[in-house]
């Protein structure tokens, strides 16, 4: 070989070697970028849940309309509320996640009297329940209540009776005071707990289809993901105080934000912006993505790599017309590793 | 020998040189000025207080080694950088000088191997640097030892680590001064390797900030490489001001920068040998 060749092959060899050597080791393997896919629509299984959960109108319910309609989806229209989230109990509870959750429920002490609570009056929250969903007109569980001791629970097993299947139940205050609870039964499919009889009335008048129908706060299409649900700009101002940069242009910008979220394996949130000025909107993706960067650049300066990492696997998705998209993937080791604390573990939230 | 021949010849020629001459008087009046001005009677008092009370009086009494680990901090962070780009900009021209026509055929006629003259250029240099970066912190040392009775040598070992930084931004340029004769090049040479070797200290961030794709893979990738300059010179810090420092990481550190010098030195050797002049 040329003698000339031999200083080429020395030139290589020494910058493998100075890259090595000035790499500095990292403390700890990094957590996997994790493989999810983000929920966008109704998987097949969803799709199956969706229809098996769609019921026609009542008979007896004055005109008869003609679309089927979910009764957890149409209760939770009812109060004309612009947020609703509706947490799928069931199929979290069969989830890595929900595993997760349970081990933390169970470890903390206190929290499985309430548990076992429940299912001395007939309600196995784990089993019977399969979706919770939430607005600002009161909480709708559904599930299969037929074993259920309502007079242990609501304090009688039989209210004022509306409807063809429906029945609205006062309860009286606690101890520690609060309002009267109206709980309204729908068969033993679905409990409404609300702060008023007018409540329930609307609520049981949306699930049997009497009277004009609400507009829809959620459409049967948009029920996948374990859980799911709208937040209206004015909530989410209310929930974020807008004391952040960040979170004021969210609030200015957003008139309506879609969350889904997939814990089937690892964590996949999708949230859907959306909002009548597509300016602001554009400003808000920049300022959101603005925000991931600096809070991860933020946590890694403060030498906190997990949070880091974390923040790494987010993303801001450029705007499209009035619209854009927040996702933010968690590996489920992450997960648990954040969780580990309330199991006991000695290592949690290192 | 030969290289070390070449070597005396650069020390020579940088002699006769202005910038040299004025960098020599600029550090010896900046330490004269050290001498008969700094007023140090505020650690002499600590001094004083700790010698007779065998501890010190009050909170914002330190030791006189500790109230002047600042001190050496900052000047050895201006040794580091400081003679980085006075050593950019007044070196750049040796290399073209050496290559240029008429020299270098005169050169190549002398029983000098080509990687000879390379290497004379290149230590000759770094001497240079050497000798410029340890006059100014030692003088430093012994201006501030003479005036608070504290000697310490770590400054000058500090000296020395910014003298082997700026041997591989030296390396860099003469590379390129041997496939482009100008010093405009060579210098720019040198500024873009020590821009390139703060972004590799900093490259974890950085690549945080950046999204996937090629600009990424090659930064990372550039960034992987460099010598990351400024652990260099925080290390260079941490050893003027006595503060802790992991010995097993800045060997390692060293040898990696040594490492990519001799990298950049080999293939400059690999074009000198292949060209014709």
């Amino acid at each position: 070989m040329d003698r000339r060749w031999l200083w080429l092959i020395a030139a290589a060899l020494l910058v493998i070697a100075a890259a090595w050597l000035v790499r500095i080791p990292e403390p700890r393997e990094p957590l996997a970028r994790p493989q999810v896919e983000m929920p966008r629509h109704l998987r097949p299984e969803e799709r199956q849940r969706m229809l098996s959960r769609l019921r026609p109108p009542a008979v007896d319910a004055g005109v008869r309309r003609n679309e089927v309609r979910d009764p957890m989806l149409a209760a939770l229209s009812a109060g004309g509320s612009g947020s609703g989230v509706v947490l799928e109990v069931n199929a979290l509870r069969n989830s890595p996640l929900g595993e997760l959750l349970l081990q933390c429920l169970a470890a903390r002490e206190g929290r499985g009297n309430a548990l076992d609570a429940l299912q001395r009056m007939g309600i196995d929250p784990l089993r019977d329940v399969d979706r919770v969903g939430i607005t600002e007109h009161g909480i709708v569980v559904s599930g299969d209540f037929r074993r259920a001791d309502w007079q242990g629970l609501l304090g009688t097993a039989t209210g004022t009776p509306y409807g063809d299947r429906g029945q609205i139940i006062p309860v009286d205050p606690s101890a520690d005071g609060g309002g009267t609870l109206f709980a309204t039964r729908w068969g033993d499919s679905l409990l409404h707990l609300g702060d008023s009889e007018a409540d329930g009335r609307r609520v049981l008048d949306a699930v049997d289809g009497r009277g004009p129908a609400p507009t829809p706060l959620l459409s049967p299409e948009q029920s996948y993901g374990e859980l799911y649900g709208v937040v209206s700009g004015a909530d989410l101002a209310r929930t974020l105080g807008g004391s952040e940069p960040w979170a004021a242009a969210l609030v200015e910008a957003a008139s309506k934000v879609e969350v889904h979220l997939d814990a089937r394996r690892d964590v996949a949130l999708v949230a859907d912006v959306s909002g009548e000025d597509a300016r602001k909107l554009e400003d808000l993706g920049k300022s959101l993505g603005g925000a991931l960067a600096l809070a991860r650049a933020q946590a890694r300066a403060q030498g906190d790599a997990d949070a880091a990492e974390l923040l790494g696997f987010a993303k801001v998705s450029p705007t499209h017309g009035n619209a854009l998209s927040l996702e933010v993937a968690l590996p489920l080791e992450a997960v648990a590793k954040r969780l580990a604390f309330c199991r006991g573990d000695t290592d949690a939230g290192r | 020998m030969t290289s070390i021949a070449v070597a005396l010849d650069l020390l020579r020629e940088a002699a006769a040189r202005r910038w040299f001459l004025a960098l020599g008087l600029a550090l010896t009046g900046l330490l004269m000025l050290l001498l008969t001005s700094l007023r140090l009677e505020v650690v002499d008092g600590a001094l004083a207080a700790s010698r007779l009370f065998g501890q010190p009086l009050y909170h914002s009494i330190q030791a006189a080694d500790v109230a002047l680990r600042p001190v050496f901090l900052v000047a050895s962070q201006i040794v580091f950088w400081g003679g980085l780009c006075f050593g950019v900009l007044s070196c750049a021209d040796f290399a073209p000088a050496l290559l240029s026509p008429g020299r270098i055929e005169h050169l190549l006629s002398l029983p000098v191997r080509r990687w000879e003259l390379l290497a004379g250029t290149f230590l000759g240099v770094l001497a240079l640097a050497l000798a410029g970066a340890v006059y100014a912190s030692a003088g430093l040392v012994l201006v501030l030892g003479a005036k608070t009775g504290v000697w310490t040598g770590w400054p000058v070992v500090s000296a020395v680590l910014a003298a082997v930084a700026f041997g591989t931004v030296y390396a860099g340029m003469l590379a390129v001064t041997v496939w482009v004769r100008s010093a405009a090049l060579s210098a720019a040479a040198g500024a873009s390797l020590i821009v390139l070797g703060l972004l590799a200290t900093h490259r974890v961030p950085i690549l945080d900030l950046m999204g996937a794709g090629l600009g990424r893979a090659l930064f990372a990738g550039v960034t992987a490489v460099v010598p990351p300059l400024g652990k260099l010179a925080d290390a260079a810090g941490a050893l003027a001001s006595s503060s802790p420092l992991a010995p097993g990481g800045l060997l390692r550190l060293l040898a990696g920068t040594v490492a990519f010098a001799g990298a950049l030195l080999a293939a400059a050797t690999w074009r000198f040998e292949r060209r014709d002049f």
